[in-house]
Order: structure tokens, then C-alpha cells, then sequence
């Protein structure tokens, strides 16, 4: 069988992976998928540990369902937002908008 | 032993019966239009094609496997080469988990129905694929239009289904034909209607044809596509099309279910068949019969009568059905009275909210109407 | 160690997934990234069936593929944010690529100081959707999240509508 830490390593690299994604490029469309990585790395892990160390017993798997609402919910405010910045700035670089800046 | 000849089963089943039927059912579909239209349709006079031209479809497939494949200068080529495959692979897919008879099925995963439900993002994926890489005007908009109708009409086709769901208790798509001593549509007609209606926007029929609008905008999302890969398209709408009535064939008719299955279990295939062949017909009829609709007519019926009306019968009938549990309606048919009360009730309601919104309409436009002349 | 059925699957499908996530993230064009996180997606949906959790595997592709998906597809329709073909300024990625090296590498050091089992403790579960389901709605189970997430579902998408709106 599939060894437990095989799966965490690859959640592991997942994550990693998202990380410099969300670090790395300047589209607001690319940090989302990004982050859309980063909560997949996540529910891998959940997945796992649930399946693996849990009896008689379902949490991580409700745990997981839960991120998903979060994740799904969470990309579609940041892409209303990013049609917003668009109408106004008309561009999705990160290093554009910084209309804040002091 | 037993497992790999399931795998061959399942490579027939995904191999050969999708595209014989697709065959068989486009002369259908041309013989049909063709009546509804007051001709003959493909016939031999002239040249033979077999009596009744039965073998016109393998004449014309012959003929889209000998044209040139054009891949447009500007396009993305490794996403445009790739989006008719993508949608033949959806479309083949949920044969897998059809349930022709009691025991030939491909495969019967615990999710079932859910399985279906999740394939036809794929079918979105490879429009917008299509769309996308063609770069081109008309391309794009068939796009839009086609991803706006199919991810709406997911819902109600969603809430509809949980319905069946419900009283069967499980999402295994054989244990809800083996729940049907009834079948659902006598029993649950609301829900059968709203998911007939919503499937025939999915699969992109009329009255719901935005994919491939003739007349409006070229050919829609796969305007670019020559040879086989629109023939790709063709048949794997073709495929859908009667896959589609199978599953509601499979959730409401009775699936394989009919008069002696028992004894002659090979009878269940027929009857599924017959029952999905039905229903193909009806979608035919559609077809032939009716215009299409606007966009935002489109959208407007989905989001204004068929969610909410989706949603109310969930609410309703899941409280109805659990108070004739609690008391003592424990088989289906005895529940069954209630259920069809229940609809009632809320078709009734339905008819009445619509005729008062029509009242209100009828009345602000006739008031703009004769303005000019309450001078 | 032997390499079983299990095990070549696993490693085929983990490979494809990092591969495609990988390429995601260098890619230039930015509706070949989304095509590719379709990808990862899928790939983490086979897992799911390679650990025997089906219905998860329906839930990711139903939720991500139909949903997020086609929601960023959508995006950038509508912003025509092709910026892959905009010249980029010099920018050095080299920081971002030393940080995620260095949490893979934290993180896999973490992870192989614990004696994991590797065998699941249940076999294959038979039907536990009824199980899953009574979890998440039941009282003694997490009814009150369950509500809460309805409610921040129906928050966002009020703020959605109501921040892409036309003016």
C-alpha cells in the first residue's frame, strides 16, 4: 500500500509549488489559482490523515468539504474584485495597483 | 479472471455501443426533422444509400473523414487539435455507469449519479477550449453564450435530482432503478419536467440552442473546426444527446425495468433502450417544431421560474415525504399519493404567482400602449 | 520495496499532477495556466479515488472544475487579461523560488521525522456517504458550521454581485 508520508510529501510539494506562484507572478488571476493550490496541498493532507488515522470516524473529510465551500467562495470574491480593479485601472497587474502606496 | 473480462466489457461498452447508436439515431433524427418539415428526408432516389438511405450516415461519415483538417494560422494549435477530443472522451464517459440491466452495467461507483452530473463540466471545458483557441469574433460570443446557458441549467438539473435521490436513498445509479417500483415520473412529475427541461438545455437542444445557433452567429463556438474534428463535435453532441435521455430515462421512467425482466433478464436492455429511444423522440420533436429562444430569455426562465421553482419543490416534498413516513407510508406507492398531492399543490401555487406576474405585465403594457391616446 | 499496483499508480498520477502545477505556475499565457490547474485538479481527483474517498473525488471535480474553473475562465474573458504577452519588467524571481524551495524542504525534513503507518487503518469504506452525511448535519456533529458556511456562501455572493455589477 501507499505509504502515509508519501502523500503528506506530495501535498508538501504542492504547497511549495503554490507558494511561489502566489510570490512569483504578477496577474491577480494567476495569485488566485495559486492560492487554489495551496488549499488542494491542504485538502490532500486533511484527506489523508483522515483516511489513514481516523476509525469509525469522518472529520477530516467534513474538514476538507468545509474548505472547499471556503476556497470556492473566497475565488469568487477575488474575481469580482479583480473585474472591479479592471473597470477602474484597467489592468490585473499586482504591481500596478498601488494606488495606496505612501 | 473475472475482473478483466469487466475491463473488456467496459472498453466495449465505451468502444462500440456510443458510436452505433449515434449512428443509427442521426439517420433518425434527419428522417424525423424531415417528416415534422413536410419531405422526405435522405431516401435512395438517385443514388443508393440502402432502403430508406439507412446507410447515409456511414456515407457522410466516410465523407468528413476525407476532408482537410484546417487549423486556423492564429489559433493555439495544441488547445484547438485538442478540444474535439476532450469532448468525445465527456461524451463517452457516462456510458460507463448506465445500468442496462440488472447486472450489465460498466461500473457502479458508490456516487453514482453524481458522476454524471461532474462529466458535463468536461463537455463546458472543451466549448470553451473550442471558443478560446479559434480566435475569432463569432467564435467567442457563441462561447459566452453557450457557458452562461450550461452553467445555469446545472442547477435546476442539480435540485431536480436530488429528488429521485431522496427516495431512493442512495446515489448508486442501480439501486435507484431498483427503487422504482413506481416510476419516479408518475410519482415526482414537477421534478421530471424541470429535469427534462434543464437536460434539454444542457445537451443544447431547442428550444435552449445557443451553442450552435445557425442562423445568429455562424456556427457558434467550433466555427473554425473542418473535417473530422467538427465531425468530432457532431457525434459527441450526437452521443450526448442519447446518453441524456438514458439517464432520465434511468431516473424517472424505470430504467431497465418493464414486464417480464424477471424472467428474461436480457429483456432490460430493451426496455431501457425503448424507454431512452422515447425520449430521444421527444427531443426530436423539440427540434423540429420549435423556435429558438434569446439568450436572455433563456436565462430569464432559468433563474426566475425553474431554480426557484426547483428549490421549492425540494423543500416540499422532503417535509411531505418524511411526514408520510412518520405515518406509516413505508413502501413507495403508498407514498405515492402524497407526493403527486404535493405537486399538485405546488403547480398550482406556480400557475397561480405566474398568471398574477402576467396580469401585472399585460396591464404596464397596455397602459404604455394606449397612452398616447388618453389624451 | 515492492512496487505494487497501488504504488505505480500513485506515483504516476502524483508525478503528472506536480508536473502540470509546475507548469502552471511558469506558464506564459495565462489560459494555458488555467488549463493546466484543470489538470492538477484532476490529478488530485484521482488520488481521492486512489484512496477510496469517491465521493470527495466527485466533490473536487464538481466544485473546482465546474465551478472555480470556469469562473476564472470567465475572468479573463472578460478582462482580457492576456498579460503573458505584455513585456514584463526585469523582475527577479529567484527570492520566490529560494522561499519555496526552502519550505519543500523544511516541510519534507518534518514530515520524515515521524514514523507514519503506512497501511490505512480501515479498509476500503463501503458505503460511509450515510456516515459523512450524518457528521455534517447531524447536532452532535457540525450543523452549526454546516449553517454558517450556507450563510457565507449566500454573503459572497451577494458581495460578488454587488462588486462586479455594471455602473
Amino acid at each position: 500500500m501507499v505509504p502515509l508520508s508519501w502523500y503528506l510529501i506530495l501535498a508538501a510539494a504542492l504547497f511549495s509549488i503554490g507558494l511561489y506562484g502566489l510570490l512569483a507572478r504578477r496577474n491577480l488571476v494567476m495569485l488566485l489559482m495559486s492560492l487554489e493550490l495551496l488549499l488542494n496541498a491542504v485538502n490532500i493532507n486533511l484527506i489523508a490523515f483522515s483516511r489513514y488515522l481516523e476509525e469509525g470516524q469522518v472529520v477530516g473529510r467534513v474538514f476538507a468539504l468545509f474548505v472547499y465551500v471556503i476556497a470556492a467562495a473566497e475565488t469568487a470574491l477575488g474575481l469580482a474584485i479583480m473585474i472591479a480593479v479592471w473597470r477602474t485601472r484597467q489592468t490585473v497587474a499586482v504591481d500596478e495597483i498601488d494606488t495606496l502606496k505612501g | 479472471m473475472e475482473t478483466y473480462l469487466r475491463y473488456i466489457l467496459n472498453s466495449l461498452i465505451l468502444l462500440i455501443i456510443p458510436f452505433a447508436s449515434a449512428l443509427i439515431l442521426i439517420w433518425v433524427a434527419r428522417k424525423v426533422i424531415a417528416r415534422i418539415q413536410d419531405r422526405l428526408g435522405p431516401n435512395s432516389s438517385g443514388s443508393w444509400a440502402g432502403p430508406y438511405a439507412i446507410f447515409q450516415t456511414l456515407a457522410d461519415a466516410v465523407k468528413i473523414l476525407t476532408k482537410e483538417l484546417i487549423v486556423p494560422e492564429g489559433a493555439d494549435r495544441v488547445v484547438f487539435l485538442a478540444a474535439p477530443a476532450v469532448v468525445v472522451a465527456a461524451a463517452l464517459l457516462v456510458w460507463l455507469v448506465i445500468p442496462f440491466g440488472p447486472t450489465l452495467q460498466g461500473m457502479d461507483p458508490d456516487i453514482g449519479i453524481f458522476y454524471v452530473v461532474v462529466i458535463t463540466p468536461f463537455t463546458l471545458f472543451s466549448m470553451i477550449m473550442a471558443g478560446w483557441s479559434s480566435r475569432n469574433k463569432y467564435a467567442s460570443l457563441g462561447t459566452f453564450r453557450a457557458v452562461a446557458q450550461i452553467v445555469s441549467y446545472e442547477i435546476p438539473q442539480f435540485l431536480s435530482l436530488l429528488l429521485p435521490i431522496m427516495l431512493t436513498g442512495s446515489l448508486s445509479l442501480q439501486r435507484l432503478v431498483l427503487a422504482q417500483q413506481l416510476p419516479f415520473a408518475l410519482v415526482l412529475p414537477i421534478p421530471a419536467l424541470i429535469y427534462f427541461l434543464a437536460m434539454t438545455a444542457e445537451v443544447g437542444r431547442l428550444p435552449f440552442e445557443q451553442a450552435e445557433a445557425d442562423a445568429e452567429i455562424v456556427a457558434g463556438y467550433f466555427t473554425e473546426y473542418s473535417g473530422m474534428m467538427f465531425g468530432a463535435f457532431y457525434l459527441a453532441e450526437f452521443i450526448n444527446n442519447f446518453s441524456a435521455s438514458l439517464i432520465f430515462a434511468t431516473l424517472f421512467l424505470g430504467g431497465w425495468r418493464g414486464p417480464w425482466v424477471e424472467q428474461i433478464p436480457a429483456l432490460g436492455p430493451v426496455w431501457l433502450v425503448l424507454k431512452g429511444f422515447l425520449v430521444f423522440l421527444v427531443l426530436m420533436l423539440f427540434w423540429g417544431a420549435m423556435p429558438r429562444l434569446r439568450i436572455d430569455h433563456i436565462l430569464n426562465f432559468n433563474w426566475k421560474l425553474l431554480t426557484p421553482l426547483a428549490l421549492a419543490m425540494l423543500i416540499v416534498i422532503a417535509w411531505v415525504n418524511r411526514l408520510a413516513f412518520d405515518l406509516g407510508a413505508t413502501t413507495l406507492a403508498a407514498r405515492a399519493p402524497w407526493l403527486l398531492l404535493a405537486n399538485l399543490g405546488v403547480g398550482v401555487v406556480t400557475w397561480g404567482i405566474l398568471r398574477h406576474v402576467d396580469r401585472g405585465a399585460r396591464r404596464r403594457r397596455d397602459a404604455q400602449r394606449f397612452e398616447p391616446f388618453l389624451e | 520495496m515492492t512496487l505494487g499496483f497501488g504504488q505505480i499508480a500513485f506515483l504516476v498520477i502524483a508525478a503528472l499532477t506536480v508536473a502540470a502545477a509546475l507548469a502552471m505556475v511558469l506558464a506564459r499565457h495565462i489560459f494555458h495556466a488555467i488549463l493546466l490547474m484543470i489538470a492538477v485538479f484532476v490529478g488530485v481527483a484521482a488520488l481521492y479515488v486512489l484512496l477510496g474517498v469517491s465521493f470527495m473525488a466527485g466533490m473536487q471535480l464538481f466544485i473546482y472544475v465546474g465551478g472555480v474553473s470556469v469562473l476564472a475562465v470567465l475572468a479573463i474573458m472578460v478582462t482580457r487579461g492576456f498579460m503573458g504577452d505584455r513585456p514584463r519588467p526585469a523582475r527577479s524571481t529567484h527570492g520566490a523560488a529560494v522561499v519555496a524551495a526552502g519550505v519543500f524542504g523544511g516541510l519534507t525534513w518534518l514530515i520524515l521525522q515521524v514514523p507514519w503507518p503506512s497501511e490505512p487503518l480501515v479498509p476500503a469504506p463501503q458505503n460511509d456517504l450515510a456516515l459523512l452525511g450524518q457528521t455534517l448535519v447531524s447536532r452532535a456533529g457540525y450543523a452549526v458550521p454546516f449553517e454558517l458556511a450556507s450563510l457565507l456562501l449566500f454573503v459572497v455572493l451577494l458581495g460578488a454581485l454587488y462588486i462586479a455589477r455594471e455602473r
